[in-house]
């Protein structure tokens, strides 16, 4: 799993070229924004937490902060 | 008249590089939204049945949850956000059963054979009531200190029946000049107390537990329709990290639950967005996970961003596939053999899970305030058990 994590973050980023700022008009589309409602994310990664070991999405340190039992 | 249709044609035509409108459309893929004042009030509803999982335990639970974030722009530089929370968790009259998946406690107690089948059916008959009701409260600031740095850093207080929490956090966001590029640190704590009541109800006293969380995230811009996002996270706990109120059934007897005092955790998530249309994007996301007491979790997912109605709806739908492996010291039930440190909690045993969900964002809203949000989840675990959520969020201000 980590060798392909690897490889796939290599390919990412060696593909990647620098994009000039008006070049940026689709990566600020509403579609495209991360977080819109943070309270229905923490909702829902409060979720995954409880009912697994994981918490499976970035920021998202498991444990600690409440009586999960995990 | 045939100038004027080619006049008309022209301005509906958007051109592929048009420079941004604002300075907003620069920002690459980052919360830009915590900076400008905004209130939002978010009404989560969870009901989990319990069809399996551990059968010395009952699993049903059912919480209302309303949360509200108040953010404010202080000044050109400083901003703050106030979280507060609270869960209602509801039990049904007679079956004692009461816990928190979205919230806290994991439910527990209770024997096993005929009298838990007794209960269960008796439970399912019985009045909903609130068994017991939790709060969290998280104030944050945050502080740009260059035009591509920011910084925020906030206390969290949480309080439920037996457990009372102190949490500090942190969180460094350093964009490149060109702003393809963003990396971020971050680190909480938290100081936890708790009172050690055990599943026949004997009081050990109180106990603590702390949590140490440094981890770090970057972002990068892969093209001008692409973002890549990777993020690592580390948990050191110490202390009481059982679950005081669980118990474990097996060579005829009922005994707590015993899990080591010390546990390191990984969490390693990688996620995408591309816009592959002009209203839609697709978002993957997969992420693996390794902790010290012996589990091993991973996760894949797949969302779709679709703007159904240009400027005023947004779905999206997502699927989510999860599996772990139980920790070391998980005992199946009907074990010969009590082991000094044993655990029956589902939620450390070996499973997969299937989650699907469909979000709706209206972008005028046409119930309360200026944009409103339906989601609804559903998952089914390999082991029986089962849950759904509903939440429905309103947002006042929060886009310039």
């Amino acid at each position: 799993m980590r060798r392909v994590l690897a490889l796939l973050l290599a390919a990412g980023l060696g593909g990647c070229t620098d994009v000039r700022p008006w070049e940026k008009q689709d990566l600020g589309r509403r579609v495209m924004q991360a977080d819109d409602a943070p309270l229905e994310t923490m909702f829902q990664n409060k979720i995954y937490l409880s009912r697994g070991v994981s918490g499976g999405r970035p920021g998202v340190a498991a444990g600690g902060g409440c009586g999960c039992s995990n | 008249m045939q100038q004027l249709t080619l006049l008309l044609a022209a301005l509906l035509q958007e051109p592929a590089n048009e420079r941004p409108r604002s300075t907003e459309e620069l920002r690459p893929y980052a919360e830009a939204r915590q900076t400008i004042d905004m209130v939002q009030l978010s009404l989560n509803f969870y009901e989990q049945s319990d069809e399996g999982g551990n059968p010395n335990v009952k699993e049903e639970v059912t919480i209302l949850q309303p949360m509200l974030l108040l953010a404010t722009k202080l000044s050109e530089d400083w901003n703050a956000s106030l979280m507060l929370q609270g869960d209602a968790i509801l039990g049904r009259t007679g079956s004692g059963a009461s816990g928190s998946a979205a919230a806290g406690t994991a439910p527990a107690g209770g024997a096993g054979g005929g009298e838990e089948e007794e209960e269960r059916d008796g439970a399912k008959d019985g009045n909903l009531e609130i068994s017991e009701v939790q709060y969290t409260g998280v104030f944050t600031v945050g502080h740009r200190w260059t035009p591509y740095a920011t910084m925020s850093a906030g206390l969290s207080l949480g309080n439920e029946e037996d457990y009372r929490s102190l949490g500090v956090h942190t969180r460094w966001l350093q964009e490149t000049r060109d702003r393809n590029d963003a990396f971020l640190l971050r680190f909480s704590m938290y100081f936890d107390r708790l009172d050690v009541v055990t599943f026949d109800g004997t009081d050990l006293g109180e106990d603590e537990r702390r949590t140490f969380s440094p981890g770090v995230g970057y972002t990068r811009v892969l093209d001008e329709k692409t973002v890549l996002s990777l993020g690592y996270d580390l948990t050191w706990q110490t202390g009481f990290l059982s679950t005081a109120k669980n118990s474990v059934v097996a060579a005829g007897s009922e005994v707590p639950e015993v899990l080591p005092d010390t546990r390191l955790r990984h969490s390693l998530t990688l996620r995408a967005r591309r816009l592959v249309a002009e209203p839609l994007a697709v978002e993957p996301e997969a992420g693996i996970y390794a902790d010290d007491w012996g589990a091993r979790g991973a996760a894949a997912a797949v969302y779709l961003h679709w703007e159904a109605a240009r400027g005023a709806l947004i779905l999206r739908p997502g699927i989510r596939y999860y599996a772990q492996t139980e920790v070391d010291d998980f005992l199946d039930p009907g074990a010969p053999s009590l082991p000094a440190r044993r655990t029956q909690d589902s939620d450390l045993g070996t499973f997969h899970t299937r989650t699907l969900s469909l979000k709706a964002t209206f972008l005028k809203s046409w119930l309360f305030g200026d944009e409103l949000d339906l989601m609804a989840d559903m998952a089914e675990r390999s082991d029986g058990i089962r849950w759904f959520s509903v939440t429905i969020g309103f947002t006042w201000g929060g886009r310039e």
